[in-house]
């Protein structure tokens, strides 16, 4: 490929991921707007206040300096809900001074900053995939009305609204943009203009602004069938109907991606958004073939509830 | 070195990647499981998939992951998924395992992890 192509092709992925009318969330309830997303459009300040940016900074052995960075959901004043793998690294709980959640803009560079008190992954991560977990932060955020999340009966409610229809939902984060694929467009862009190459990686990688896409469900039977066909199979990478949802774009294009963990999936129904999902893994990004997965929020809820007032009560070993 | 041995329950960290440099402070891990299944740690992300062995030949993946962001590790993990997709055949001794690409060319090193 030539230096003038892979400039083409990077310039007309941004502008499709980025070029379009409004977020999914400004679209009605028939969806809207929407059908253009590839990998999300940029959320307008007020559309997702309950959005997190979850964020570690450590040092290791070395002194090396790193960071990595999650979604979630204020649920309530003082808890976020997130992913479990976001609050661990193989197996091991991360340090709650080593992390902080900022709130309250789409602009990453706009967040506002508050300390985290514990860290609280679900104890059947590693043994059974419970990928849910829960941050409470040092003080509430007050200002934020939290989202509600989702109970058994609605999730029966939105599969019983139109039994012709699969459910549609909305994800959002601070994800990367494009697929693996395209960054290695940016790697040969690199070899033409190094400094350009830096910019749309870094935009890539890590956008300034909050996105979402709309996502319709796929059959969790089919989805795990489709997963088990190429090998998935241990703790961590097992479908269950019981604790998770597939999910992917209309067009098959839209997914979550590397940095949208944690990050909720939600639902509109009678006008009001409630969250179903927890943004959890998957094959590449909007691959067309491999939807992504994302933990079922309504079959821990009473783990969410039992934790939060097991915290309350200082009984901060809630059992689910 | 013994050729096309089971790998079943082995667990193992990359010490050498043709197209990465591994930072020593970076953990970094691979699994084989006894039922196909092969799961690890990318440096940032958990992955997972599945892989078939016959004789000294290998096959992993198509691999997925869990979706963290790590700006300075992206280049690295896409490295790693990418070389263990990449392998066509492998060598093992008691404490290391070589992944060759198709051309028969040195992929990857990797030294068994310590039983816990």
């Amino acid at each position: 490929m030539t230096g003038r192509n892979v400039f083409c092709r990077l310039f007309a992925l941004l502008a499709l991921s980025g070029g379009v009318a409004g977020p999914a969330l400004a679209a009605d309830d028939t969806g809207k707007n929407s059908e253009m997303i590839v990998n999300g459009v940029p959320v307008e300040e007020g559309q997702i206040p309950w959005q997190v940016f979850l964020t570690r900074s450590w040092t290791d052995a070395n002194g090396d300096r790193w960071v990595a960075w999650c979604g979630g959901s204020l649920i309530a004043p003082q808890w976020v809900l997130t992913a479990a793998h976001c609050l661990e690294d193989e197996g091991v709980a991360n340090k709650p001074e080593e992390m902080e959640v900022g709130y309250g803009s789409v602009h990453r560079s706009k967040l506002k900053t508050v300390k985290i008190e514990q860290v609280i992954p679900h104890a059947d991560y590693k043994s059974k995939g419970s990928d849910i977990g829960l941050v409470k932060l040092k003080r509430p955020i007050g200002i934020i009305r939290p989202i509600e999340i989702a109970a058994p009966e609605i999730d029966a409610t939105l599969h019983s609204a139109n039994a012709n229809a699969a459910p549609t939902y909305v994800v959002s984060g601070w994800g990367r943009l494009l697929d693996i694929g395209d960054i290695d467009l940016a790697t040969q862009l690199h070899e033409v203009n190094p400094q350009a190459a830096q910019a749309m990686a870094e935009e890539i990688n890590s956008p300034e602004q909050l996105r979402a896409a709309d996502l319709v469900e796929v059959d969790v039977h089919d989805c795990a069938k489709l997963y088990k066909s190429v090998g998935y199979g241990g703790p961590t990478s097992t479908i269950d109907v019981e604790r998770n949802i597939c999910a992917e774009g209309k067009d098959k294009r839209a997914d979550s991606c590397q940095g949208d963990s944690g990050g909720p999936l939600v639902a509109k129904l009678q006008g009001k958004f409630v969250q179903v999902g927890v943004v959890s893994w998957g094959h590449s990004c909007a691959d067309g073939v491999f939807p992504g997965v994302y933990t079922k929020v309504s079959s821990y809820k009473d783990w969410v509830n039992n934790t939060i007032n097991g915290a309350a009560a200082g009984d901060t070993a809630a059992k689910p | 070195m013994t050729m096309g041995v089971d790998l079943s329950g082995s667990k193992w960290h990359p010490s050498f990647m043709t197209k990465s440099e591994i930072p020593s402070g970076v953990h970094m891990s691979v699994q084989f499981g006894p039922d196909g299944s092969i799961s690890g740690y990318g440096g940032c992300n958990r992955f997972f998939g599945g892989y078939t062995i016959d004789g000294d030949h290998i096959k992993i993946g198509p691999l997925g992951s869990t979706r963290k962001g790590c700006p300075g590790l992206t280049q690295l993990e896409t490295s790693f998924f990418a070389t263990l997709e990449a392998a066509k055949s492998f060598a093992q001794d008691d404490g290391t395992l070589t992944l060759f690409d198709a051309a028969g060319d040195k992929l990857a090193q990797f030294v068994r992890a310590e039983e816990k």
